[in-house]
Protein backbone atom coordinates (compact mmCIF):
# COMPACT_ATOMS: atom_id res chain seq x y z
CA UNK A 1 0.00 0.00 0.00
CA UNK A 2 1.34 3.51 -0.70
CA UNK A 3 1.50 6.61 1.19
CA UNK A 4 -1.33 8.30 -0.62
CA UNK A 5 -3.21 4.83 -0.29
CA UNK A 6 -3.30 4.97 3.31
CA UNK A 7 -4.35 8.63 3.67
CA UNK A 8 -6.94 7.89 1.59
CA UNK A 9 -8.05 5.08 3.22
CA UNK A 10 -7.53 6.59 7.12
CA UNK A 11 -9.42 9.57 5.31
CA UNK A 12 -12.60 7.61 4.12
CA UNK A 13 -12.72 6.06 7.85
CA UNK A 14 -12.85 9.17 9.53
CA UNK A 15 -15.85 9.96 6.89
CA UNK A 16 -17.94 7.04 7.41
CA UNK A 17 -17.77 7.55 11.47
CA UNK A 18 -19.22 11.31 10.31
CA UNK A 19 -21.52 9.83 8.89
CA UNK A 20 -22.79 7.21 11.06
CA UNK A 21 -22.45 9.71 13.99
CA UNK A 22 -24.92 12.03 11.88
CA UNK A 23 -27.29 9.47 11.04
CA UNK A 24 -27.20 8.67 14.43
CA UNK A 25 -28.51 11.90 15.93
CA UNK A 26 -30.96 12.36 13.06
CA UNK A 27 -29.31 14.96 11.15
CA UNK A 28 -29.44 13.13 7.98
CA UNK A 29 -32.22 10.83 6.69
CA UNK A 30 -31.77 6.78 6.27
CA UNK A 31 -31.16 7.15 2.39
CA UNK A 32 -28.63 9.87 2.52
CA UNK A 33 -26.25 8.14 5.41
CA UNK A 34 -27.10 4.73 2.93
CA UNK A 35 -25.66 6.68 0.01
CA UNK A 36 -22.97 8.53 1.63
CA UNK A 37 -21.82 4.96 3.65
CA UNK A 38 -21.98 3.35 -0.06
CA UNK A 39 -20.03 6.09 -1.42
CA UNK A 40 -17.17 6.00 1.05
CA UNK A 41 -17.23 2.02 1.01
CA UNK A 42 -16.83 1.59 -2.59
CA UNK A 43 -13.53 4.47 -2.38
CA UNK A 44 -12.15 2.16 0.57
CA UNK A 45 -12.78 -0.93 -1.76
CA UNK A 46 -11.19 0.85 -4.77
CA UNK A 47 -7.92 2.50 -2.40
CA UNK A 48 -7.75 -1.36 -0.88
CA UNK A 49 -7.97 -2.68 -4.55
CA UNK A 50 -7.02 -0.80 -7.19
CA UNK A 51 -6.59 -3.21 -9.80
CA UNK A 52 -10.62 -3.44 -9.10
CA UNK A 53 -11.35 -1.07 -11.02
CA UNK A 54 -9.38 -2.60 -14.42
CA UNK A 55 -12.93 -4.16 -15.32
CA UNK A 56 -14.46 -0.62 -15.39
CA UNK A 57 -11.87 0.60 -17.03
CA UNK A 58 -12.53 -1.80 -19.89
CA UNK A 59 -16.32 -1.29 -20.32
CA UNK A 60 -15.50 2.54 -20.27
CA UNK A 61 -12.97 2.06 -22.83
CA UNK A 62 -10.78 4.27 -20.52
CA UNK A 63 -6.93 3.29 -20.54
CA UNK A 64 -6.13 2.95 -16.84
CA UNK A 65 -8.48 2.16 -13.93
CA UNK A 66 -6.87 4.47 -12.04
CA UNK A 67 -8.49 7.38 -15.12
CA UNK A 68 -11.86 5.58 -14.97
CA UNK A 69 -12.53 6.49 -10.96
CA UNK A 70 -11.59 9.95 -11.77
CA UNK A 71 -13.14 10.01 -14.64
CA UNK A 72 -16.98 9.15 -12.21
CA UNK A 73 -15.54 11.22 -9.49
CA UNK A 74 -15.88 13.91 -11.72
CA UNK A 75 -19.23 13.18 -13.04
CA UNK A 76 -20.44 12.33 -9.63
CA UNK A 77 -18.84 16.20 -8.33
CA UNK A 78 -20.51 17.76 -10.95
CA UNK A 79 -24.11 16.03 -10.25
CA UNK A 80 -23.84 17.25 -6.54
CA UNK A 81 -22.59 20.65 -7.39
CA UNK A 82 -25.43 20.91 -9.61
CA UNK A 83 -28.02 19.33 -6.85
CA UNK A 84 -26.17 21.75 -4.18
CA UNK A 85 -26.94 24.75 -6.89
CA UNK A 86 -30.79 23.85 -7.18
CA UNK A 87 -31.36 23.51 -3.51
CA UNK A 88 -29.63 26.70 -2.69
CA UNK A 89 -31.41 28.58 -5.28
CA UNK A 90 -34.28 27.20 -3.51
CA UNK A 91 -34.07 27.90 0.19
CA UNK A 92 -32.45 31.31 -1.50
CA UNK A 93 -36.09 32.04 -3.38
CA UNK A 94 -37.73 30.55 0.00
CA UNK A 95 -36.16 33.30 2.60
CA UNK A 96 -37.03 35.84 0.41
CA UNK A 97 -40.66 35.02 0.61
CA UNK A 98 -40.14 34.41 4.34
CA UNK A 99 -38.56 38.08 4.46
CA UNK A 100 -41.41 39.73 2.60
CA UNK A 101 -44.28 37.96 4.51
CA UNK A 102 -42.38 38.97 7.79
CA UNK A 103 -41.86 42.71 6.93
CA UNK A 104 -45.77 42.94 5.92
CA UNK A 105 -47.14 41.37 9.00
CA UNK A 106 -44.48 43.75 11.20
CA UNK A 107 -45.56 46.68 9.33
CA UNK A 108 -49.58 45.50 10.27
CA UNK A 109 -48.69 45.10 13.34
CA UNK A 110 -47.11 48.70 13.96
CA UNK A 111 -49.35 50.28 11.89
CA UNK A 112 -52.45 48.93 14.45
CA UNK B 1 -55.15 62.10 -14.17
CA UNK B 2 -55.72 61.32 -10.69
CA UNK B 3 -52.79 60.99 -8.72
CA UNK B 4 -54.33 59.30 -6.02
CA UNK B 5 -54.53 56.58 -8.15
CA UNK B 6 -50.87 56.02 -8.80
CA UNK B 7 -48.81 54.57 -5.33
CA UNK B 8 -44.61 54.88 -5.99
CA UNK B 9 -43.03 51.79 -4.88
CA UNK B 10 -39.28 52.88 -3.88
CA UNK B 11 -36.82 50.18 -3.05
CA UNK B 12 -33.79 51.79 -0.36
CA UNK B 13 -30.86 50.73 1.02
CA UNK B 14 -28.49 52.60 2.94
CA UNK B 15 -29.93 55.74 1.03
CA UNK B 16 -30.10 57.94 4.44
CA UNK B 17 -28.23 61.11 2.37
CA UNK B 18 -31.16 61.40 -0.30
CA UNK B 19 -33.97 59.77 0.38
CA UNK B 20 -35.89 62.64 2.21
CA UNK B 21 -35.02 64.89 -0.63
CA UNK B 22 -36.70 62.34 -3.11
CA UNK B 23 -39.74 61.44 -1.27
CA UNK B 24 -40.20 65.39 -0.64
CA UNK B 25 -39.67 66.18 -4.90
CA UNK B 26 -42.60 64.00 -5.03
CA UNK B 27 -44.84 64.89 -2.50
CA UNK B 28 -44.17 68.45 -4.46
CA UNK B 29 -45.78 67.23 -7.32
CA UNK B 30 -48.74 65.90 -5.50
CA UNK B 31 -47.66 62.65 -5.03
CA UNK B 32 -48.82 61.20 -1.88
CA UNK B 33 -48.94 57.34 -2.37
CA UNK B 34 -45.15 56.62 -1.50
CA UNK B 35 -44.56 53.38 -0.36
CA UNK B 36 -40.44 53.34 1.00
CA UNK B 37 -39.20 49.38 1.16
CA UNK B 38 -36.10 49.75 3.32
CA UNK B 39 -33.72 46.81 2.55
CA UNK B 40 -32.04 46.22 5.87
CA UNK B 41 -30.27 49.67 5.71
CA UNK B 42 -27.88 50.08 8.97
CA UNK B 43 -28.26 53.90 8.28
CA UNK B 44 -30.64 55.90 8.89
CA UNK B 45 -32.97 55.72 5.90
CA UNK B 46 -36.09 54.21 7.73
CA UNK B 47 -36.20 57.45 10.26
CA UNK B 48 -35.26 59.80 7.11
CA UNK B 49 -38.36 58.15 5.09
CA UNK B 50 -40.75 58.07 8.11
CA UNK B 51 -40.01 61.73 8.42
CA UNK B 52 -41.61 62.99 5.29
CA UNK B 53 -45.01 60.71 5.89
CA UNK B 54 -44.37 58.20 3.65
CA UNK B 55 -45.28 54.43 4.35
CA UNK B 56 -42.42 52.43 5.43
CA UNK B 57 -41.97 48.47 5.00
CA UNK B 58 -38.68 47.55 6.69
CA UNK B 59 -37.09 44.46 5.39
CA UNK B 60 -35.67 42.51 8.07
CA UNK B 61 -32.45 41.60 6.11
CA UNK B 62 -31.12 42.73 3.36
CA UNK B 63 -32.47 40.96 0.20
CA UNK B 64 -31.76 43.36 -2.72
CA UNK B 65 -34.08 45.56 -4.81
CA UNK B 66 -35.88 42.86 -6.94
CA UNK B 67 -36.88 41.40 -3.22
CA UNK B 68 -37.61 45.09 -2.42
CA UNK B 69 -39.78 45.68 -5.71
CA UNK B 70 -41.89 42.60 -4.47
CA UNK B 71 -42.75 43.23 -1.24
CA UNK B 72 -43.74 46.87 -2.03
CA UNK B 73 -45.84 45.58 -4.95
CA UNK B 74 -47.34 42.94 -3.41
CA UNK B 75 -47.86 44.95 -0.17
CA UNK B 76 -49.54 47.76 -2.91
CA UNK B 77 -51.55 45.08 -4.46
CA UNK B 78 -52.80 43.68 -1.37
CA UNK B 79 -53.53 46.86 0.79
CA UNK B 80 -54.89 49.61 -1.89
CA UNK B 81 -56.68 49.30 -5.57
CA UNK B 82 -53.93 51.35 -7.81
CA UNK B 83 -54.10 52.07 -11.31
CA UNK B 84 -50.92 52.48 -11.47
CA UNK B 85 -47.74 51.64 -9.77
CA UNK B 86 -44.65 53.58 -10.54
CA UNK B 87 -41.34 52.07 -9.79
CA UNK B 88 -38.82 54.66 -8.77
CA UNK B 89 -35.44 54.84 -7.49
CA UNK B 90 -33.99 56.32 -4.16
CA UNK B 91 -30.93 57.90 -5.00
CA UNK B 92 -32.81 60.89 -6.98
CA UNK B 93 -31.43 59.94 -10.52
CA UNK B 94 -35.25 60.09 -11.62
CA UNK B 95 -37.57 62.94 -12.48
CA UNK B 96 -41.30 63.26 -10.47
CA UNK B 97 -42.08 65.34 -14.00
CA UNK B 98 -41.65 62.44 -15.79
CA UNK B 99 -44.14 60.16 -14.01
CA UNK B 100 -47.07 61.73 -16.32
CA UNK B 101 -45.54 60.23 -19.11
CA UNK B 102 -45.45 56.92 -17.89
CA UNK B 103 -48.52 56.57 -16.25
CA UNK B 104 -50.49 58.10 -19.22
CA UNK B 105 -50.63 55.49 -21.84
CA UNK B 106 -52.16 52.94 -18.53
CA UNK B 107 -54.67 55.54 -17.79
CA UNK B 108 -55.44 56.06 -21.74
CA UNK B 109 -55.46 51.90 -21.92
CA UNK B 110 -53.25 51.32 -24.51
CA UNK B 111 -50.72 49.84 -22.59
CA UNK B 112 -50.14 47.27 -19.61
CA UNK B 113 -46.66 48.53 -18.40
CA UNK B 114 -44.58 51.54 -19.49
CA UNK B 115 -40.78 51.26 -19.84
CA UNK B 116 -38.78 55.00 -19.33
CA UNK B 117 -36.03 54.85 -21.74
CA UNK B 118 -33.14 56.66 -21.26
CA UNK B 119 -31.98 55.86 -24.96
CA UNK B 120 -35.30 57.77 -26.45
CA UNK B 121 -33.92 61.14 -26.12
CA UNK B 122 -30.77 62.96 -25.37
CA UNK B 123 -31.05 64.61 -22.43
CA UNK B 124 -29.42 61.91 -20.39
CA UNK B 125 -25.87 62.28 -19.66
CA UNK B 126 -24.31 59.37 -19.81
CA UNK B 127 -20.76 58.57 -18.68
CA UNK B 128 -19.05 56.58 -21.76
CA UNK B 129 -18.05 52.98 -20.07
CA UNK B 130 -22.05 53.13 -18.44
CA UNK B 131 -23.03 53.08 -22.10
CA UNK B 132 -21.27 50.51 -23.29
CA UNK B 133 -22.03 48.33 -20.94
CA UNK B 134 -25.92 48.77 -20.69
CA UNK B 135 -25.80 48.70 -24.62
CA UNK B 136 -24.46 45.40 -24.26
CA UNK B 137 -27.11 44.29 -21.88
CA UNK B 138 -29.84 45.83 -24.14
CA UNK B 139 -28.64 44.01 -26.51
CA UNK B 140 -28.24 40.72 -24.52
CA UNK B 141 -31.58 40.78 -22.65
CA UNK B 142 -33.78 41.48 -25.89
CA UNK B 143 -31.83 38.38 -27.42
CA UNK B 144 -32.48 36.37 -24.37
CA UNK B 145 -36.07 38.30 -24.21
CA UNK B 146 -37.52 37.59 -27.54
CA UNK B 147 -37.81 41.51 -27.29
CA UNK B 148 -37.33 44.34 -28.94
CA UNK B 149 -36.64 47.47 -26.62
CA UNK B 150 -33.94 50.46 -26.37
CA UNK B 151 -33.33 49.99 -22.52
CA UNK B 152 -33.82 47.09 -20.56
CA UNK B 153 -32.10 48.34 -16.83
CA UNK B 154 -34.02 51.46 -16.07
CA UNK B 155 -35.95 51.19 -12.98
CA UNK B 156 -38.29 54.05 -14.05
CA UNK B 157 -41.51 52.55 -15.22
CA UNK B 158 -45.22 52.10 -14.59
CA UNK B 159 -47.10 49.19 -14.17
CA UNK B 160 -51.08 48.83 -14.96
CA UNK B 161 -53.63 46.63 -13.33
CA UNK B 162 -52.62 43.64 -15.84
CA UNK B 163 -48.73 44.14 -15.19
CA UNK B 164 -49.53 44.28 -11.42
CA UNK B 165 -51.38 41.04 -11.64
CA UNK B 166 -49.15 39.15 -13.61
CA UNK B 167 -45.72 40.31 -13.23
CA UNK B 168 -43.69 38.05 -10.86
CA UNK B 169 -40.69 39.03 -10.09
CA UNK B 170 -38.18 35.82 -9.15
CA UNK B 171 -35.11 37.57 -8.92
CA UNK B 172 -33.92 39.39 -5.70
CA UNK B 173 -31.31 40.75 -6.83
CA UNK B 174 -30.76 43.36 -9.96
CA UNK B 175 -31.49 40.54 -12.60
CA UNK B 176 -35.42 41.80 -11.50
CA UNK B 177 -35.22 44.05 -14.71
CA UNK B 178 -34.81 40.57 -16.86
CA UNK B 179 -37.33 39.05 -15.11
CA UNK B 180 -39.69 42.08 -15.81
CA UNK B 181 -39.12 41.73 -19.51
CA UNK B 182 -39.56 38.36 -19.62
CA UNK B 183 -42.73 38.46 -17.89
CA UNK B 184 -43.85 40.74 -20.73
CA UNK B 185 -42.99 38.81 -23.46
CA UNK B 186 -44.71 34.90 -21.59
CA UNK B 187 -47.64 37.15 -20.44
CA UNK B 188 -48.27 39.07 -23.47
CA UNK B 189 -48.20 42.34 -21.83
CA UNK B 190 -48.94 45.34 -24.07
CA UNK B 191 -45.88 47.25 -23.46
CA UNK B 192 -44.86 51.12 -24.54
CA UNK B 193 -41.46 52.86 -24.18
CA UNK B 194 -41.44 56.75 -23.32
CA UNK B 195 -38.39 58.63 -22.76
CA UNK B 196 -37.05 59.69 -19.14
CA UNK B 197 -34.06 61.64 -18.00
CA UNK B 198 -31.38 60.21 -15.57
CA UNK B 199 -29.69 62.51 -13.54
CA UNK B 200 -26.33 60.99 -12.97
CA UNK B 201 -24.67 62.25 -9.74
CA UNK B 202 -21.30 61.59 -8.30
CA UNK B 203 -23.53 60.12 -5.23
CA UNK B 204 -26.08 57.63 -7.76
CA UNK B 205 -22.72 56.37 -9.88
CA UNK B 206 -20.79 55.65 -6.52
CA UNK B 207 -23.77 53.69 -5.35
CA UNK B 208 -25.16 52.40 -8.38
CA UNK B 209 -24.30 49.05 -10.34
CA UNK B 210 -20.16 48.64 -10.79
CA UNK B 211 -19.45 47.42 -14.77
CA UNK B 212 -18.37 44.11 -13.44
CA UNK B 213 -21.62 43.68 -11.55
CA UNK B 214 -23.35 43.36 -15.07
CA UNK B 215 -21.54 40.36 -15.82
CA UNK B 216 -22.84 38.69 -13.10
CA UNK B 217 -26.10 39.28 -14.13
CA UNK B 218 -26.01 37.84 -16.92
CA UNK B 219 -24.50 34.35 -15.61
CA UNK B 220 -27.16 34.78 -13.42
CA UNK B 221 -29.87 35.59 -15.92
CA UNK B 222 -28.36 32.76 -18.05
CA UNK B 223 -28.44 30.39 -15.54
CA UNK B 224 -32.01 30.83 -14.63
CA UNK B 225 -32.94 30.63 -17.80
CA UNK B 226 -31.05 27.16 -18.20
CA UNK B 227 -32.42 25.19 -15.15
CA UNK B 228 -35.95 27.11 -15.60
Amino acid sequence: MTIISIIIFIFCLFALSRVILRSRDNSISFRESLFWVILWTIIIIITAFPQSTDKISKILGVGRGVDASFFIAIITLFYVVFKLYIKIDSLDKNITKLNTEVTKKIHKLNKK
Amino acid sequence: MDKQQIYIVIPAFNEGKVIKSTIQDLQKFGYNNIVIIDDGSTDNTRKQAQETGADVLTHIINRGQGASLSTGIEYVKENYNPKVIITFDADGQHNPAEIERLAKPIFNDVADIVLGSRFLNKKTKLPFTRKIVLKAGILFTNIISSINLTDTHNGFRALGPRAIEKIKITHRGMEHASDIINEITKNNLRYQEVPVTILYTDYSMNKGQSSGNFIKIGIKVILHKILN
